[in-house]
Order: C-alpha cells, then sequence, then structure tokens
C-alpha cells in the first residue's frame, strides 16, 4: 500500500506542478468553452435578422388552431414562452400571432415563400390537450415551416425549436421542421439541436481523447525512455503496486482534466445556443448527471486504453503514434451517428461507439426515461472494458520481452 | 557470511526477423548466456571481463533479479532468491553509469522516492541521503532540478541513488563508463570502502586497467561462457591480464 502511494504522489507532482503538462490537462476544458462560445456567436450573427429590417419589427408568425379543443381561451403555452423569450433578448421586436385552418397551410406556406410572414407552425389536433392532460408520455408533433432564403425566419426556427424541446420537457415532441424556398416544401429534420448532438460528441471526445495521448505516453513508455523503468522494476515494490500506483495516480490527473472540460462544456452550451438561453433552458439536472457520468467514466476507458500503448510502447513518440489509430477510430465512431439512428439501447452495448451515442441521445433527447437505460449500460460497459485493459497493463509488466528487450 | 552461488545460467532471446537479418542468422533465438556459474563471497570484488555483446549485462541483469533466466538458479545463502525476492531486492543495489534519472525532479525528492520503495523509514532515509550526498558532493545541488545538472553532476546523483538502500550486494554494470576522471577516481575508491564493509561486489568491463585495480577475483566471458575464472593474483602470475583475454578471445575467434 506505501508503494502505490508514493508511486501515486510522484505521479501526481509530476502532472500538477510541470507548465506543460498542466496546460495539456487543462486546455481541453478551456478549449472546449471558447470554441463553443465563439461557434454561438457565429451562428446566432449568421440567424441573426438581416441590417435592412428596422429594429422595432414585429415578428409575423401563423399557426393553425386545433392545438387545443378550445383553441379560443388561450394561446399554445408554447408561444408565451416564446414572447417572453423574445422580450428579454429582444426588447424592441414584438411578435403577432395569426391563428388559421389546418385547410389553409398550404396557402400560407405560398405566403411564407412570398415573405408575407416569417414562421408558419402546424399543430397536430389537440397538441397541448394531449400533452396537459396525460400524466404518462405522450408522443404528439410540431411541424415548423421556415423560409430557408430569409434570415430572420431562419432565426425565428432556430430559437423556436430550442424553446420547444425545453419546454415541453416531460413529453415526447417530434419536430419536423419544413425549409420552403421558392415554393418548394423540403421537410427534413434539421433543427440546430441535431446539429448540435453531432457536432458536441465529435469535439469533446477529441478533446478528452487528447488529454490521453498528453499524459499515458509519458507515464510508462517515458519510464522506458529515460531508463528509469528499471530502476523502478529493480525496488522490492510488487509489479501490480506499480501498475495500480500509476493507474490510480493517471485517473485522478484525466478526472480533473475531465471536470475542467465538462464545466467549459456546462458553461459554453447557453452560448452555443444562443444568448437568451439558460442552462435549465437547454437540459435537466438528470441530463447533466449522466453526461458527468458519461464523461468520467469514458475518461477512465481512455486512461486504460493510453496505459495499455505506454506500457507496449518504447517510447514517448511510438506510444504517440500507436495512439494515433485510436483516435481515428473514434472519430470515426463520432460520425457514425450521422447516417445511422443510433438511439437503439442494443447500440449501447458497442463499445467506444456507444460513448458517442450517448453524448449524441443526451444532446437531442429531454426525456430521462430513455436516457438513464442507455447511459447506465454505456458506463457500465466503460468500466468492464477499463477492468479489461487494467489486466492487459499488468500482464505487460510481467513480460521481459516488452518491458526490456524491444 | 553471505555467499551469492550463481549455478548454470542460461538466457536466450527471441530475434525479429529484422534482428535476424541484422545479425546475419536464420536462428530464432540468441543465446546470451550459456552454463554461466560464479560464486560471490563478502568482502571481495569479482570482476567480469568481457567484450560487448559477450553477456555480461544479461548476466548482471539476471544477478540482480531484473530478468529471469531461462535455466538456472542465483542462490544466496544457499536459497534460491525467488523464495523471497522483495527481500532479496531490499539487499541489492544495481548500479549503472547510464543516466537512468527523471529530470523532472531534484536529486533531494528522487533520493527520497526511490528509498521509499525500497520499504525505509524516514529516519534511516535521512541518514543515508546525508551520507552519500555527502560522500559524493551533491549537497551544493540537491534542490536543483536533474535536467539542469551537469553530466558528471548527473552521474554522481545516479550513483548516490543506487545505494540509497545501503545494499548488501553490489552489482555494477560498466562502473566507469561515461565518468570524467575525478568521478572515475571517486567510484574506485568508493568500491574499495565499500569492500572493506564486508559487501559482496560484482563489476563487469571491458577496462582491464579496472579489473586489475579493484578485483580480488576474475572471470572472462567470451559469448556468453565463461571462459576463465580465479584468483587475479594466480592468473597474473605468468602473463598479464590483457595478454590472457587476448589469447582466449583469439582461440574462440
Amino acid at each position: 500500500m506505501n508503494n502505490i502511494k508514493t508511486i501515486f504522489f510522484k505521479e501526481l507532482r509530476r502532472f500538477f506542478t510541470e507548465p506543460r503538462m498542466l496546460a495539456a490537462l487543462f486546455l481541453p476544458g478551456i478549449i472546449i468553452y471558447i470554441f463553443y462560445s465563439l461557434m454561438g456567436s457565429l451562428m446566432e450573427a449568421s440567424f441573426a435578422p438581416s441590417s435592412g429590417k428596422p429594429s422595432d419589427y414585429t415578428y409575423q408568425i401563423v399557426a393553425t388552431n386545433n392545438y387545443s379543443e378550445n383553441s379560443s381561451d388561450a394561446a399554445p403555452l408554447i408561444f408565451d414562452v416564446f414572447d417572453t423569450y423574445l422580450s428579454s433578448s429582444e426588447k424592441e421586436n414584438k411578435t403577432e400571432y395569426f391563428y388559421i385552418n389546418t385547410s389553409e397551410v398550404d396557402e400560407y406556406k405560398k405566403a411564407l415563400a412570398n415573405h408575407e410572414y416569417d414562421l408558419l407552425i402546424v399543430f397536430n389536433d389537440k397538441f397541448e390537450d394531449s400533452l396537459v392532460g396525460s400524466i404518462s408520455q405522450t408522443k404528439t408533433n410540431i411541424s415548423v415551416y421556415y423560409d430557408g432564403s430569409d434570415s430572420i425566419s431562419t432565426y425565428l426556427n432556430s430559437i423556436f425549436s430550442s424553446l420547444i424541446d425545453s419546454t415541453y420537457t416531460n413529453f415526447t415532441v417530434n419536430i419536423e421542421n419544413g425549409i420552403y424556398i421558392d415554393g418548394n416544401v423540403s421537410p427534413e429534420n434539421y433543427t440546430f439541436k441535431n446539429i448540435m448532438s453531432f457536432v458536441i460528441p465529435l469535439v469533446t471526445i477529441s478533446l478528452l481523447f487528447s488529454t490521453i495521448t498528453s499524459i499515458c505516453p509519458e507515464a510508462i513508455a517515458g519510464e522506458k525512455e529515460r531508463g528509469t523503468l528499471a530502476s523502478l522494476l529493480m525496488t522490492p515494490m510488487k509489479r501490480s503496486e506499480l501498475v495500480v500506483g500509476k493507474i490510480s495516480a493517471l485517473t485522478i490527473v484525466s478526472l480533473s482534466s475531465g471536470l475542467v472540460s465538462f464545466l467549459g462544456l456546462v458553461i459554453s452550451l447557453p452560448n452555443l445556443y444562443g444568448g437568451g438561453m439558460t442552462l435549465s433552458n437547454l437540459f435537466s439536472p438528470g441530463s447533466f448527471i449522466m453526461l458527468l457520468i458519461l464523461i468520467l467514466t469514458t475518461l477512465f476507458t481512455f486512461v486504460t486504453i493510453g496505459l495499455v500503448v505506454s506500457a507496449f510502447s518504447k517510447t514517448i513518440k511510438e506510444a504517440g503514434s500507436y495512439l494515433t489509430p485510436v483516435m481515428t477510430i473514434l472519430m470515426v465512431s463520432a460520425i457514425i451517428p450521422f447516417a445511422i439512428d443510433m438511439s437503439n439501447i442494443g447500440f449501447a452495448f458497442i463499445p467506444l461507439l456507444n460513448i458517442v451515442s450517448s453524448m449524441n441521445l443526451i444532446i437531442k433527447e429531454s426525456n430521462l426515461d430513455l436516457i438513464i437505460p442507455y447511459i447506465s449500460i454505456t458506463a457500465a460497459m466503460n468500466i468492464v472494458l477499463s477492468a479489461v485493459f487494467v489486466f492487459v497493463t499488468a500482464k505487460l509488466f510481467n513480460s521481459e520481452k516488452i518491458m526490456f528487450q524491444r | 557470511m553471505n555467499e551469492l552461488e550463481i549455478k548454470n545460467l542460461t538466457k536466450k532471446f527471441k530475434l525479429s526477423k529484422k534482428q535476424q537479418k541484422t545479425n546475419k542468422t536464420t536462428n530464432p533465438y540468441l543465446t546470451a548466456l550459456k552454463n554461466f556459474s560464479l560464486s560471490l563471497k563478502e568482502g571481495e570484488i569479482f570482476g567480469l571481463l568481457g567484450p560487448n555483446g559477450a553477456g555480461k549485462t544479461t548476466a548482471l541483469r539476471i544477478i540482480s533479479s531484473l530478468i529471469k533466466a531461462d535455466e538456472g538458479s542465483v542462490l544466496l545463502n544457499n536459497e534460491d532468491i525467488y523464495k523471497d525476492i522483495s527481500g532479496y531486492r531490499k539487499k541489492v543495489g544495481f548500479l549503472t553509469s547510464e543516466l537512468k534519472l527523471d529530470g523532472f525532479f531534484t536529486p533531494d525528492y528522487t533520493f527520497t522516492y526511490m528509498s521509499r520503495l525500497y520499504g525505509l523509514d524516514e529516519e534511516t532515509i535521512k541518514k543515508n541521503k546525508e551520507k552519500l550526498f555527502e560522500r559524493f558532493g551533491i549537497r551544493s545541488f540537491k534542490d536543483v532540478k536533474i535536467a539542469d545538472l551537469s553530466t558528471g553532476m548527473k552521474q554522481k546523483v545516479s550513483l548516490a541513488i543506487s545505494l540509497c538502500n545501503d545494499p548488501e550486494i553490489i552489482i555494477f554494470d560498466e562502473p566507469t563508463n561515461g565518468l570524467d576522471i575525478v568521478a572515475t577516481k571517486d567510484v574506485e575508491e568508493y568500491l574499495l570502502s565499500l569492500k572493506d564493509e564486508n559487501k559482496i561486489i560484482l563489476i563487469s568491463t571491458h577496462i582491464f586497467s579496472i579489473i586489475e585495480k579493484l578485483c580480488d577475483k576474475v572471470a572472462i566471458i567470451l559469448n556468453g561462457e565463461k571462459v576463465l575464472e580465479g584468483p587475479l593474483k594466480e592468473l597474473t602470475k605468468e602473463k598479464s591480464l590483457s595478454d590472457l583475454f587476448f589469447e582466449l578471445y583469439e582461440e574462440e575467434e
């Protein structure tokens, strides 16, 4: 136990006092924050109303009047939320709602294309009643039509789509967006949140893994390269103690880095989604806990992968070059959800791929009942995988060929 | 009285295709050591003489328990060292003049860190550190990062740390390789002082003058086999050590 402690503190001392290592550990979190905030500002700027519109512009929104049995009593909840959001972020602008019958939708699509209106919202029959009146999970639908060639229309669509997700959190609402340009309606599942569900895992995982490529090669391959590993193996300490000491320290080191990355991600999300958004608009506390569990178990898996590679390699450079293909596999797996719907729980059993699909799910899905089983399986798979890699590292330490002769 | 018996050590290394090509052989195994035996007693310095690649380092690594032999055994006071390998390692100091220190840390921290891994208590660590730092003149730069030290300073630190556990058995691979003349003299004097402390000392070298200056007994190793062993004085009664060595070397070739 004393030897584990000695190795553990020596490793921590190295990582937490060397400026190069500190930068490698904490820069990803800072980069995540800066990158996502910048991305959010750029996207907001591109979606923002064009300068040709007057500053006190009134947004013209058309909605079908079938959202409730007594639709004349009150506007749908989402419009109140929408008005509150706009009044806080754009004090000069106003909204005006026009209610139409479902039979008039085609006519108003054309009006939308002629820039007479900014947004057309088509509710499923008794949309609000089905949400408010039901205790169990309800599946219903909203179709949002906007004019992709008009910046105001595109801007309103991005805000509206995000607000629907946060307003009806306990229910499943399918948002179907339609881009209506030059008279051709092409419905697509093209929401801001969908794009983010691909971009965030891709960037976050690559930054997390970059931490591993900075710390793990140093831990064992670095000792081999300097010749200090032989001195350690000459001591009375058991080789398993050396492995446990190193893994414990690297886990703490990478977890600290992971927490900073997590904070960077969480703090930057409102910036990414647009100025007026708050964290509670975007995710429930449960979703954040799931995201944290996912990031921490993922880091543990990455550390153990990094240690196997480090133990196998002769030099830091060699370890770095072996880790590059692993990074490529992760990047490829981050792209797969673009092509395949991975929300089926079976995908949670596929190592590495499940990390991406879980992150994708947390961002896209607000229903915790769907998220929790998926993330639990992924976290369990991460732990099992890590245990296997720890075992392999210990085996490699007992191999003379790997430790001394290669 | 401590006695270290090395019995019939054989060690083979598997060669990769590339290594076979470099060594111009089709044999996938290289025999680094063949039936190698020695007997070491305390209060004696035993010299292992051989050219580069003869198997000296392999023998020393097996004796120090860093690697295992395919056949044969190492016995300390008639007991196989692997019966209590942890206890054996506490008694062994494997020294090499090759640098093997982490430049990020200071000599002071590295000494303490390595001593703790030998299971020493803080008081003993402090005592050993004072003694060795004084002996090798390390005190003045003990808090400087190793990376910022000169080569000579690093070598001194490396030697001090190799001896941090005050070992009873000292195995020294090429003791003066790369050392400057002042450090070489220091090391030679220190080895002689350790002999007076009744340590078991085994050194490997390819330099005749070191054997002649320091050793009581000598063994010559060629191509992994011991070809000669005996007390230095007896062996060199009629011929010099270098004449003896080159005669054997030419026979072997």
